[in-house]
């Protein structure tokens, strides 16, 4: 163990470009090294996960997408949906512990009585023949359109797309549910992509009805607790700005998403499609033409644009920005975006 | 005689237990080379459950055996676990079970794509880039 540690040490001291990836099946105190070394090497690091996890899990962790614990899920959940995921293979004691035969606080009489299991998948997989007669099948890429339906039948509108009358079935156990939960898969993911305001959408509009939490079944055992830290604040852009001297803005307006202590002293330099009017009358922006503003590019034409993917996955790797967070050190020539 | 067909990953618990054991066992090689497909896929093709066949996506292929599904009538799509064999054939984007990868299927007579063989592929890979 003591040689692969050293010869692994030696390659990562060698590197110009090192990316440490993985850590989805670490714990949380072995990620918090990997961050430590990232910071120390000015590597990039990142889990294994597809991007689309990335944006359903910013948007859990931002509060914009209601959750709770799986321990909320056994102890209140009557309606459970397992959306382009299949615990029994992918998360073998979820229905047991957890989602649908468990007792718990106020689910005394567990499965089939007191809870409901419903399967939304593009195939029938052995959740969703455990689910019988509440399994919706879909075709791949329809997810944005089963949203739609549901959202109409929540209205009290015919849905245009699906089996009529099992949408509208599905939408009064919706409707009914007490405490409801959404567990997304990746197979949920791929197919919304860029859509996932429209779950967020759904999500609103069952709020307004029932109590409904989203927890996503992440694929590994941890690639909650990796987004956690990595979101956590010693890891957050406020805490980067914080200790920076300079920073290159792309397609985006620091003071309306900064702390204005930090953006006072860290915005040096901004490219965007627009000018906005908070980075052209502020002030705060000492050389906001440094990079010049491109007036008259549309927002595609515009580089930060067309990286803006890249820009997300970049924002998941903390070796920029942990390497900013390092008070001691001076980025001024050095400021090196790991886009790929 | 070819078929096009869209493929969706999926998580397969037996998989993920031989995974666990080793993935250069024979085990591991027949849940993860396998692709399910419609009956009428299968018979557009000639094929007959456990024959071979190859997959070709705009990436990679791979050759595997087709196995009929017990799912109910889905023709043009095909399902195959997540696993080293179902990656070769997806793109950038399109790694992790759920993910739907657009490939040809045509009949072969070549021996099913081995792990050995993907590894190989990864390495010359490495070196020409």
């Amino acid at each position: 163990m003591d040689q692969a540690i050293a010869k692994a040490a030696e390659v990562l001291h060698s590197s110009k470009a090192p990316l440490l990836c993985g850590w989805s099946n670490a714990t949380l105190e072995a990620q918090t090294a990997g961050m430590s070394i990232a910071k120390k090497l000015g590597a990039s690091i990142c889990d294994t996960s597809p991007p689309c996890l990335g944006a359903l899990m910013e948007r859990i962790i931002s509060g914009r997408i209601p959750t709770c614990t799986l321990d909320d899920v056994r102890n209140f959940a009557d309606v459970s949906v397992f959306w382009g995921s299949d615990p029994s293979n992918s998360h073998p004691r979820h229905l047991s512990r957890f989602s649908y035969y468990p007792r718990g606080e106020k689910r005394q009489k567990s499965y089939e009585e007191e809870r409901t299991c419903i399967a939304v998948d593009v195939r029938k997989s052995a959740t969703a023949t455990l689910c019988s007669n509440y399994y919706f099948r879909m075709q791949p890429g329809g997810d944005g359109e089963f949203i739609e339906s549901i959202l109409a039948t929540l209205d009290g509108r015919i849905p245009k797309f699906g089996d009529k009358k099992r949408m509208i079935e599905l939408g009064t156990i919706l409707r009914k549910a007490e405490y409801g939960v959404i567990f997304p898969g990746i197979g949920m993911l791929y197919s919304l992509q860029n859509r996932l305001e429209l779950f967020e959408t759904l999500l609103a509009k069952l709020n307004e009805i029932a109590t409904f939490k989203v927890v996503p079944m992440v694929e590994r055992f941890n690639s909650r607790g990796f987004y956690q830290l990595l979101h956590a604040p010693g890891n957050s852009l406020a805490a980067a700005a914080k200790g920076c001297d300079a920073a290159l803005v792309v397609g985006s307006d620091p003071l309306a998403e900064l702390p204005l202590r930090h953006c006072s002293r860290s915005c040096q330099g901004a490219v965007d499609s627009h000018r906005s009017a908070q980075i052209s009358d502020s002030g705060c922006c000492q050389c906001r033409n440094s990079f010049g503003h491109l007036r008259h590019g549309s927002r595609r034409d515009c580089f930060a644009h067309r990286r803006g993917e890249d820009l997300f996955r970049a924002d998941h790797r903390v070796g920029p920005a942990l390497r900013r967070t390092d008070p001691g050190k001076n980025f001024g020539g050095d400021l090196k975006w790991r886009l790929q | 005689m070819e078929t096009a067909v869209t493929i969706v990953t999926f998580r397969d618990i037996f998989q993920d237990e031989a995974a666990k054991k080793s993935k250069f066992t024979d085990e591991f090689r027949d849940l993860c080379a396998r692709i399910l497909l419609d009956k009428q896929d299968m018979a557009s093709l000639g094929l007959k459950d456990g024959q071979k066949v190859r997959v070709q996506s705009e990436v990679g292929s791979v050759i595997v055996i087709a196995k009929t599904s017990d799912d109910d009538p889905h023709p043009g799509l095909a399902f195959m676990t997540f696993s080293p064999w179902s990656n070769q054939l997806a793109g950038e984007d399109a790694c992790m079970s759920g993910a739907r990868i657009a490939a040809k299927l045509s009949p072969s007579d070549e021996s099913v794509t081995q792990i050995s063989e993907l590894l190989q592929r990864m390495r010359a890979q490495g070196i020409s880039t």
